[in-house]
């Protein structure tokens, strides 16, 4: 009971663990190089962060074909990012649109929960 | 789906490398929200997974040991869930109470459900002190991810009703020897023609009679003139004496000979209402009359009988009081003195005092609450009075003469009686036992019919009298 309670723990951390990596290695990334990131170096980065991020996951005792959602989503919507800040005309408006898709996606499967429970009909 | 305040963390955390973005203009942290936001996603990706498992596979049931209970009794409600497949999510099933139900304790009214071949389950009592219908809705179900982010609740599993109803008698019998007896009890004949409304016979016509009766169609029809009578309209005066000494207490809590007689003299009273006829009510006590209200048709006198049947409890103490000897009449001894007059044995010399003491029987019966009551109300009333006697029969010698002075003095005398047999609070246990105590009642109960003047009916559960009767048929 008591080692099952800590597993619980550490799995509940995993996430927090997995978000503050990503944050710190981004705000670290643009501390070491303040005149700009070369793009293979953030595309080195990134990869690095997805590694990090999925033996975090794996840590956390999630099977390896669970984690490809993962790696799909994240790779998905790094190329949005990117797409979104060539056809962009400010930075601004590529962080809204990002932030949009971002927003629009975690409420539609929010909604598709609503009606797989029965809650709503449509 | 509910999110956490875990969920808003993170995604402030995304948000802010987007905000720091644009301050500094730099591009890579946007990519660093576009990160947290992926890995956000994910985890709802797979809690909605877990979800989509549960609401396909989770199967919840609630039942309850009884969908009938009397006001403040207690239901024992089960509550039971099944989740075939392993889910990585923790899953709960709450019961959902009605509002006027209690239930001692909360932490028994939830089962967490792990992914088992056999269903999870919980029992807890419930309490009902209000009458009316309890629908527990169907139960809760909460789902919480193992990273503390998401939460779900949504109902699942069918609805149960449980009808709460007062502690009163139900199936009230009323009838002889077993046989349920159709009357409205207060509706009356008069035997008498004259005017009125309710046609009572048609005759020919004789000399004297008005030509107004004529029934002229009967007449056409029977080719000589008849005349139509109708029975007249009477008002009945009514008594009722309402004993509700200890014994009347006797049976199960709202289910006591006292309430099967209070059922029974309320539908006489409401009959009399009906009929516009005088009904008055005389409350017997341990020691004598404890409420008397005149008959009369008053419309509030029938409230004020009502409360006075309502105000009825059982009072006093509670003795052994039937007694075979006892139960004997003044006429039985007389006789039984006759015939031991002239015998020089010793049984007769043993006998001859108890035979002897017929003074002290008349002063004993006189003394008695039941007879006092009555010989005292007699004096104030018509002889029209009808006279209806609510009592039991443990004091048989005393309902006996007390039924022969109504008899006496009034129009006609109706007596209900409980049985004791079928008021024993333990149930009927030894249906052969009750069967004989049931005879020997209803020996009792014919010899009150066979008075002058006197019907006697009993009174109780009908599903107790058919048991004891069912008994009594299966023996022979």
């Amino acid at each position: 009971m008591a080692t099952s309670g800590v597993v619980a723990r550490l799995r509940e951390r995993t996430t927090t663990v997995s978000v503050a990596l990503v944050v710190l290695v981004h705000l670290g990334l643009i501390l070491i190089t303040p005149n700009g990131v070369d793009i293979q170096l953030l595309v080195g980065v990134e990869i690095a962060v997805l590694l990090l991020v999925l033996g975090v996951e794996w840590f956390g005792g999630v099977p390896a074909s669970e984690m490809l959602p993962l790696a799909g989503g994240f790779v998905a919507l790094l190329a949005t990012t990117w797409g979104f800040q060539r056809v962009s005309t400010s930075l601004t408006g590529a962080s809204v649109l990002v932030v949009t898709t971002l927003a629009v996606l975690v409420y539609s499967l929010h909604r598709y929960e609503l009606l797989v429970l029965g809650v709503v009909d449509q | 789906m509910d999110v956490t305040r875990r969920f808003w963390a993170l995604v402030g955390g995304g948000l802010t490398l987007a905000v720091l973005s644009v301050v500094f203009a730099q591009p890579p942290l946007l990519y660093g929200t576009a990160a947290v936001g992926a890995f956000v996603l994910y985890r709802q990706l797979r809690y909605l997974t877990a979800v989509r498992t549960v609401a396909d596979t989770l199967r919840v049931a609630q039942s309850t040991t009884s969908r009938r209970v009397d006001k403040g009794g207690e239901t024992v409600v089960t509550l039971t869930a099944q989740l075939s497949r392993a889910v990585p999510v923790e899953v709960t099933a709450t019961a959902s109470l009605p509002l006027f139900a209690d239930a001692p304790s909360t932490a028994d009214q939830s089962v967490r459900i792990e992914a088992d071949t056999e269903p999870a389950e919980t029992t807890f009592t419930v309490q009902w002190p209000v009458v009316g219908r309890g629908t527990f809705e169907a139960p809760y179900v909460t789902i919480e991810d193992d990273f503390g982010l998401f939460r779900s609740t949504f109902r699942r599993g069918p609805e149960l009703t449980v009808r709460v109803e007062p502690r009163v008698p139900r199936n009230v019998h009323v009838g002889e020897g077993g046989d349920q007896v159709a009357a409205a009890f207060g509706g009356h004949r008069s035997e008498r023609q004259g005017e009125g409304v309710d046609p009572a016979e048609l005759r020919q016509y004789t000399a004297g009679d008005s030509v107004s009766n004529i029934d002229w169609k009967a007449t056409a029809r029977l080719d000589y003139p008849h005349v139509r009578e109708y029975e007249t309209e009477t008002d009945q005066q009514t008594v009722l004496f309402v004993d509700h000494r200890a014994s009347l207490g006797a049976g199960r809590d709202g289910r006591t000979k006292l309430d099967y007689l209070r059922e029974v003299a309320l539908t006489v009273v409401s009959n009399a209402q009906e009929l516009s006829d005088p009904v008055g009510v005389a409350g017997v006590g341990p020691e004598g009359t404890t409420a008397w209200s005149p008959p009369s048709t008053d419309t509030t006198v029938y409230d004020s009988v009502r409360t006075t049947l309502h105000d009825c409890t059982p009072t006093g103490t509670q003795g052994t009081r039937r007694d075979a000897e006892h139960g004997h009449s003044m006429g039985v001894t007389r006789q039984k003195a006759t015939a031991l007059a002239g015998d020089d044995s010793a049984f007769e010399t043993r006998v001859r005092p108890f035979l002897d003491e017929t003074r002290g029987y008349v002063q004993r019966m006189a003394s008695e609450p039941l007879f006092q009551t009555v010989r005292t109300r007699l004096t104030q009333l018509s002889s029209a009075s009808w006279l209806l006697l609510f009592t039991d029969d443990t004091e048989r010698a005393e309902l006996r003469e007390t039924a022969k002075l109504a008899a006496n003095g009034g129009a006609g005398v109706i007596v209900f009686l409980t049985p004791s047999v079928l008021f024993e609070h333990a149930g009927l246990r030894d249906l052969e036992v009750a069967y004989e105590e049931y005879v020997a009642f209803e020996e009792f109960r014919r010899e009150l019919s066979r008075l002058d003047g006197v019907t006697a009916l009993e009174v109780g559960p009908s599903d107790r009298v058919e048991a004891v009767l069912t008994a009594g048929r299966n023996r022979r």
